[in-house]
């Protein structure tokens, strides 16, 4: 779902966006939870967050300097991150990217651009089950663990701060948010900061997060695994996308952005049903999870889907990799690799302490009482189990805003959404945006 | 060293490359115990897969290609167009931009005449006459907003459309993914432009000190393209994207 192929930059023009309106108060699209995942906010909805120039700086960290990084991952040697620093003093905001996500893609875009027209240093971090942090930044690799997760997370944001960004920026005050998963994080970050006191975070909001990770990725895997179970279904699910977004990519005049526009333009001629929405949408997820399972296995020496000690170079055919691990959903992931790896060092662990230590009612105690962390969420979010809106309804009160619609995330760039961000931190876009 | 040495000297490398590489399967260490979660596991015999059937029979010397555009990319090729995406101001950047898309037009214009779609050869004709003319040597693109838009068009499509598959999956040298059908096409199109040289401009442009003109072109290419190598998030990018980029020619080949 990161993967974008931007033919170029003229977007189509929006004619009727106002064709799929509710009849309530909140403009975002009618569109059902699937749907509205899928195709994320159209521009003409968004607030106006284009910025000028290119006003960011990769920096990387070298977080376990002993590690030896495998040859075939050489491209991650040092766990990268994105800053847009503000010249003089301004609060400081730490970003925290959701399941599988790097420090950028379209959510991160809006959350950089956001934050940064609204006059805050922004720190974008990619989240502990990504790629290149499982192999430079995580202590387990195998991530998944909440409260250890959150520590490599902790960990790297006070090395970002000590060594780079205390020298270059002038901070008044730190704020942290996340979405998904990074939302989940978001609030774990919150308490290790209470007792750490390394930032003093005066707020922190969590979108979109899931309660469990383990149900949320239940519910993803059964999206793919509940529509397709063979390879030759598979295939045919693949060649009808392609051949009918083919279809319309042909009919388009111009430039196309693969974007949220284009995405709309064709949900509105061709209504796909929400069995091959969701299947979409799993298999974005497997593809996250195809990862995990991979990277998890070498790195522990768990001999799972990858022979202990197997030196793959980097010409080798993994394809026999490549379909297994496909074929693992995330409820593999968890019962084959994770729980064993905690029951390595102790031995008593059962798979319900961690299905635990993978949620947010191991901290629903401080989420309860704290002042500082608020939620936005949406009622028809397709990662939640049922009742579990319902919870942090109960958990957050007034601090929690829940949105009528939007999917999961798929309303973050939306205007209201985007000004509701703001306001929570104290801030707001300039005048005209 | 002139620009055809080298060009010649990419070829033989590619060449040898090509012929020396064999695809080695990753190597499990002596009396280690197989894998718990095998290919048995997880499908049934007679079931397929779309990756296992792509057809990519120089699959070692790809991933090396690929591995070895990744370092250039990242150590080279990327830095260079964003420190142009950083210090040259907008409106220059796209006058290079209409100006590189512009003396590229004579390729989609004789592409489609192949192809038969006259609408797009004259679209593209129209765009090259306005843009040429009005838009000051094809600084300026008053074309598209006269409703002509830019669609490009080359002779691996050309092929394409006229039925011959893509052939073996085929890793360039810096241009990327392609195909044994589309480096052919590129090949006939770089031919095309070469021979035709339109205005004088690529004799020109080559006796230019460093070829400047052409690693403009070469850094205005990269700047608009919005990919960066091993950043997709998965250890099997390679594969990934060499669906992607089979999938995203058909798109191009419909068009």
């Amino acid at each position: 779902m990161k993967f974008r192929f931007s033919v170029a930059i003229a977007a189509v023009v929006m004619t009727s966006s106002s064709a799929l309106a509710a009849d309530d108060d909140y403009g975002f699209p009618d569109l059902d939870g699937f749907a509205a995942t899928v195709i994320a906010t159209p521009k003409a909805l968004q607030p106006d967050l284009s910025i000028k120039g290119r006003p960011f700086r990769l920096r990387s960290l070298e977080v376990f300097p002993d590690r030896e990084i495998p040859k075939y991952v050489w491209y991650h040697d040092k766990l990268r991150y994105l800053v847009f620093p503000q010249k003089g003093p301004a609060p400081l905001i730490f970003l925290i990217a959701g399941t599988g996500s790097s420090y950028h893609g379209p959510h991160m875009t809006t959350l950089y651009a956001a934050f940064y027209l609204a006059g805050f240093h922004v720190v974008g971090l990619p989240s502990p089950t990504s790629f290149q942090f499982m192999v430079t930044a995580s202590s387990t690799g195998v991530p998944g663990v909440l409260d250890d997760d959150t520590r490599d997370l902790y960990r790297v944001m006070k090395m970002a701060w000590e060594k780079q960004l205390s020298k270059r920026l002038e901070v008044t005050d730190f704020y942290v948010t996340g979405y998904s998963l990074g939302g989940a994080q978001t609030g774990y970050v919150m308490m290790l900061d209470e007792q750490e006191k390394a930032f003093n975070f005066k707020k922190g909001l969590m979108i979109n997060p899931p309660v469990s990770l383990y149900n949320s990725a239940l519910l993803l895997d059964s999206y793919l695994r509940e529509n397709i179970t063979t390879g030759t279904e598979a295939m045919l699910f693949w060649d009808n996308l392609t051949r009918a977004m083919g279809e319309e990519y042909a009919n388009t005049r111009g430039a196309v952005n693969l974007g949220p526009d284009f995405l709309y333009q064709v949900y509105r001629k061709r209504r796909p049903d929400d069995e091959n929405l969701a299947t979409l949408i799993g298999l974005a997820f497997a593809i996250t999870a195809q990862n995990m399972v991979t990277m998890a296995d070498v790195l522990t020496q768990s001999g799972y889907i990858v022979p202990v000690g197997t030196t793959a170079k980097l010409t080798a055919d993994v394809t026999d990799y490549f379909i297994v691990s496909g074929r693992t959903p995330f409820r593999l992931y968890f019962k084959d690799l994770l729980v064993p790896y905690y029951q390595r060092s102790n031995p008593e662990i059962t798979d319900d302490d961690l299905i635990q230590r993978a949620s947010l009612y191991s901290i629903e105690e401080f989420l309860r009482t704290t002042d500082k962390v608020g939620l936005s969420h949406n009622v028809d979010d397709i990662i939640m189990k049922e009742g579990e809106i319902d919870w942090l309804v109960d958990v957050f009160g007034d601090r929690g805003k829940i949105w009528p619609r939007g999917g999961h995330c798929g309303n973050m760039a939306y205007r209201d959404n985007v000004e509701h961000m703001l306001a929570f931190f104290g801030a707001s876009l300039p005048e005209g945006r | 060293m002139n620009i055809n040495a080298i060009r010649l000297l990419v070829t033989a490398f590619v060449a040898s490359s090509v012929i020396l590489s064999g695809c080695a399967a990753s190597r499990p260490q002596e009396g280690a115990d197989p894998a718990r979660r095998q290919l048995g596991d997880v499908m049934a015999p007679e079931d397929t897969t779309l990756f296992a059937s792509t057809y990519d029979p120089w699959e070692g010397y790809n991933r090396w290609m690929y591995n070895f555009n990744a370092r250039f990319d990242r150590y080279l090729f990327a830095p260079a167009a964003e420190g142009y995406k950083r210090f040259l101001p907008k409106f220059m950047r796209s006058g290079v931009h209409n100006f590189m898309r512009n003396i590229r037009e004579v390729l989609n214009v004789y592409n489609a005449l192949l192809q038969a779609r006259l609408r797009t050869a004259g679209r593209s004709t129209g765009r090259f006459a306005v843009n040429s003319t009005l838009g000051l040597a094809g600084f300026f693109d008053p074309a598209t907003e006269m409703g002509m838009y830019y669609q490009r068009e080359d002779f691996g499509q050309t092929l394409g459309v006229w039925g011959v598959g893509p052939g073996p999956y085929f890793v360039l040298p810096i241009f990327g993914p392609s195909s044994l059908r589309d480096a052919t096409g590129l090949g006939v199109d770089y031919a095309v432009w070469y021979y035709l040289d339109l205005f004088g401009y690529r004799s020109w442009a080559s006796d230019q000190p460093l070829v400047w003109p052409n690693l403009l072109y070469a850094i205005d290419l990269r700047a608009n393209v919005d990919f960066r190598y091993y950043e997709m998030g998965s250890v099997y990018e390679y594969l990934w994207i060499r669906q992607l980029y089979l999938e995203y020619r058909q798109f191009e080949i419909q068009r």
